[in-house]
């Protein structure tokens, strides 16, 4: 009983936040995988010349989420 | 009394065959197959799934280059709101690690935002080939629709270009009624739209002389 009560004497509001910050980036790399292969998807359907930029910025977005998200556990 | 006037004789034109090779011919260069083009007549660089081997594109579209100014002041709006973020004292009172963190989510945001609204201009896409019309649309990121109609199932072929915007850039939209599984394809905001509407009733016209001369695909 009382390492709960511990454990919950520990949490902070900044705690609060980083968990919900992480959590947060988890489900929007999700999302941002999801943008990638709908682009990669699209681009099957229909073949465009100019359809690499798109794929290259879904790329780019997607690993950019990505490290927001390493950043976000690492730093906080 | 002597003739006056005699009317020359005239051998009538033989009409020039509507066919691939005569629609090349015939149709006038629209637009070019250019970065991000939005119409461009006889692509070299597209094609889409289910085009059959022998299908030529004829027309590619997309909406007007200008609908996106929007989204891109938008996006241009919000990169700038950051700096603004030090006026607010929830955030001043955060440590810099949680700073730097919610600035970079916001950023974050605000790509996938921009990105996800350039997806849907990118991807709505509406080909006229030799054979069919094409209608790729990409409403969001978890809806998409591809619809197609034969060109002998278009009975109707309206352009409207209404608004000071629309007149300023030169751009429409065509509502094409078919009697296909789909009843209207609505080519939205195109640039040029009374030349695609020409462009789409030449096709029409192609059809019927292939019908015509036992030329069905």
């Amino acid at each position: 009983m009382n390492e709960v009560i511990g454990i919950l004497e520990s949490i902070t509001a900044l705690s609060v936040i980083k968990v919900m910050m992480v959590v947060l980036l988890v489900v929007y790399n999700i999302f941002a995988f999801l943008m990638m292969r709908q682009i990669k998807a699209m681009n099957k359907a229909v073949e465009i010349g100019d359809g690499f930029v798109i794929r290259i910025l879904g790329v780019g977005h997607f690993i950019f989420a990505v490290l927001v998200l390493l950043v976000a556990i690492t730093v906080l | 009394m002597g003739e006056i006037y005699k009317r020359k004789e005239e051998k009538p034109k033989k009409k020039e065959s509507l066919s691939v090779e005569g629609l090349r011919r015939s149709i006038e260069k629209i637009g070019r197959e250019s970065f991000f083009t939005s119409l461009a007549t006889f692509p070299k660089r597209v094609c889409f799934g289910e085009q059959n081997d022998d299908e030529v594109i004829v027309l590619f579209l997309r909406q007007h280059p200008i609908v996106n100014l929007p989204w891109i002041v938008t996006t241009i709006f919000l990169l700038s709101l950051p700096a603004l973020f030090v006026i607010f004292p929830p955030y001043t009172m955060l440590p810099g690690a949680y700073q730097m963190v919610i600035s970079l989510i916001f950023y974050l945001f605000v790509m996938g935002l921009a990105l996800g609204k350039f997806m849907v201009w990118f991807f709505n896409i509406y080909i006229l080939t030799d054979e069919r019309i094409v209608d790729v649309d990409f409403v969001n990121l978890f809806y998409r629709v591809i619809s197609t109609a034969k060109i002998e199932d278009i009975q109707d072929v309206n352009v409207v270009s209404s608004g000071v915007m629309e007149t300023f850039f030169n751009m429409g939209t065509v509502f094409v009624q078919t009697a296909a599984e789909v009843p209207e394809f609505e080519f939205s905001r195109v640039p040029r739209p009374d030349k695609v509407g020409k462009l789409i009733n030449q096709m029409i016209d192609a059809e019927e002389q292939e019908k015509i001369e036992g030329r069905v695909k």
